[in-house]
């Protein structure tokens, strides 16, 4: 596994690393408001997106299949790299603050907690979303499909919001509980989205996808 | 140990446009297989399969001794060094980058050794793939597929589209390998003479079907080039004739030597001259 890890950081190396400046750049600024954690954010979809298409493009799958991989830890690496793309745009978050707060006298540590949280959820929710998709589709068509199941998410929860004028009051339900029922859903999520790609990724090897 | 590094019975894969059929092999330990094939023929699939890459139709593998679709055959992997037609890496990466994904691949990796390997083919450490030549590519594959200390060594046309002086230098390595004990090399070609410069066996694909498999100095014993008239060959055992080349002038017909009158003047067959009349060769 660290071996697939390793090749996808070689892969992403001058791309993610400007990338990675960029966002803590934007972090820093101000003036910028969410735009940086934004910015963080759209990095951690971008690398693993990139990956694959990098693999598709030398037919890495073919070579990774004769390397003693299991069909699951070369579907996992891509969550894996996910993942640690998302810790590193929330360690740019906390370090753009952290820098903003050294030159304005002033960091929002509550406002950067909640834009960590915000990213860390948002993305496990992307990956588990977009990778099946990326491995059914393959990585251009896969890329737009993801698109439009966000904007279909995104335009389902506008459409909802005008229907309804403003969403009802709910009851008032303590924070520890809507965390762990998050991280349930997180978590069921992410397993039934990596068995969707484990079955794409073998229908793929076979031929079925082209 | 068992005699085979490699048997395959009744291995079958079908597509859509082409079908792999019955397919049985077999490759001893100690010798080199070579199996010949024209483009689309089934060999890269025959490969796969044997690595359980593909999902099979039929039919059996046992690699080292193991089903291949064994558990066990994922740990066996860290003994297969597998050369593919391409290099199948990204083309930013370079040689050192690759000793290090290779070395949290295989437990047995030894960078020494792969070291040793790109000091030997004289490859760049830091250019990247992008840059290669085909014979640096396919030079960078071997130094990777060797470098775990690999039994077996499967290679897809590994020596295609290299030059002569590159060729011999892979082929050198190839049989070095294979001469040593315990190693087994399976190599896909459809360069005829380098097969029939190092293999032991030959196994010739055609349209996915086994054509022959057998062992090469018995190939090359068995099978003659009579030339003769028409009226000549009408008097041999049709069993006997497996192609045929009508000219202006007689007949060129790849035959059995065992079948053959003695008065009979049998030209010797090279390996080319056997598959060539089997493929191309108007059968009687």
């Amino acid at each position: 596994m660290i071996g697939l890890l390793k090749k996808d950081l070689y892969v992403a190396d001058k791309s993610g690393r400007l990338l990675l400046v960029l966002a803590l750049i934007f972090s820093m600024v101000p003036s910028m408001g969410a735009f940086g954690s934004t910015y963080a954010m759209m990095m951690a979809v971008m690398m693993p997106l990139s990956s694959i298409a990098y693999d598709e493009r030398c037919k890495w799958d073919r070579y990774a299949a004769m390397l003693p991989y299991r069909v699951g830890q070369l579907v996992w690496s891509k969550y894996l790299l996910s993942y640690l793309y998302t810790l590193l745009g929330g360690g740019i978050i906390v370090l753009g603050a952290f820098l903003r707060g050294m030159t304005t006298g002033a960091a929002d540590w509550k406002e950067t907690a909640e834009m960590s949280v915000m990213l860390a959820v948002v993305m496990l929710f992307i990956t588990a979303l977009g990778l099946p998709m990326l491995y059914r589709f393959g990585s251009e068509k896969g890329r737009l499909a993801m698109i439009l199941c966000m904007g279909a998410g995104v335009g389902a929860a506008m459409g909802l919001m005008g229907i309804f004028g403003e969403l009802p009051e709910l009851p008032e339900i303590p924070m520890p509980v809507v965390a762990a029922a998050v991280a349930v859903l997180a978590v069921g999520l992410t397993w039934l989205s990596f068995r969707m790609s484990v079955y794409f990724y073998r229908k793929r090897q076979n031929g079925a996808y082209t | 140990m068992d005699t085979n590094a490699i048997e395959v019975r009744g291995l079958t894969k079908r597509y859509k446009d082409f079908a792999l059929e019955g397919l049985d092999l077999a490759l001893p330990y100690g010798c080199v297989l070579g199996l010949v094939g024209e483009n689309g023929a089934g060999k890269s699939t025959t490969i796969r399969l044997i690595m359980d890459a593909l999902e099979r139709d039929g039919g059996t593998v046992t690699v080292l001794g193991r089903d291949n679709r064994s558990r066990e055959f994922l740990d066996l992997k860290e003994d297969i060094g597998v050369v593919l037609d391409e290099t199948f890496v990204p083309e930013v990466i370079n040689a050192k980058q690759m000793g290090k994904i290779m070395a949290g691949t295989y437990k047995n990796w030894d960078q020494a050794a792969y070291d040793g390997w790109i000091r030997r083919f004289e490859l760049p450490l830091d250019k990247k793939f992008k840059d290669y030549s085909r014979g640096m590519t396919m030079k960078l594959g071997i130094a990777a597929a060797l470098s775990h200390h690999p039994r077996l060594l499967l290679l897809d046309e590994a020596t295609g589209g290299l030059d002569p002086m590159v060729r011999e230098e892979l082929l050198e390595v190839f049989a070095d390998f294979a001469a040593e004990e315990g190693h087994a090399v399976l190599l896909s070609s459809h360069i005829v003479s380098d097969l029939e410069r190092i293999c032991d066996y030959i196994a010739f694909l055609h349209k996915g079907r086994l054509m022959l498999c057998e062992e090469k100095d018995v190939l090359l014993d068995k099978y003659g080039i009579l030339k003769c008239s028409r009226e000549q060959l009408s008097n041999i055992p049709e069993e006997a004739v497996h192609g045929k080349r009508v000219g202006t002038y007689g007949v060129e017909a790849l035959v059995e030597r065992e079948f053959m009158p003695r008065d009979a003047v049998v030209d010797r067959a090279n390996l080319e001259d056997i598959i060539l009349y089997m493929v191309k060769g108007e059968r009687k």
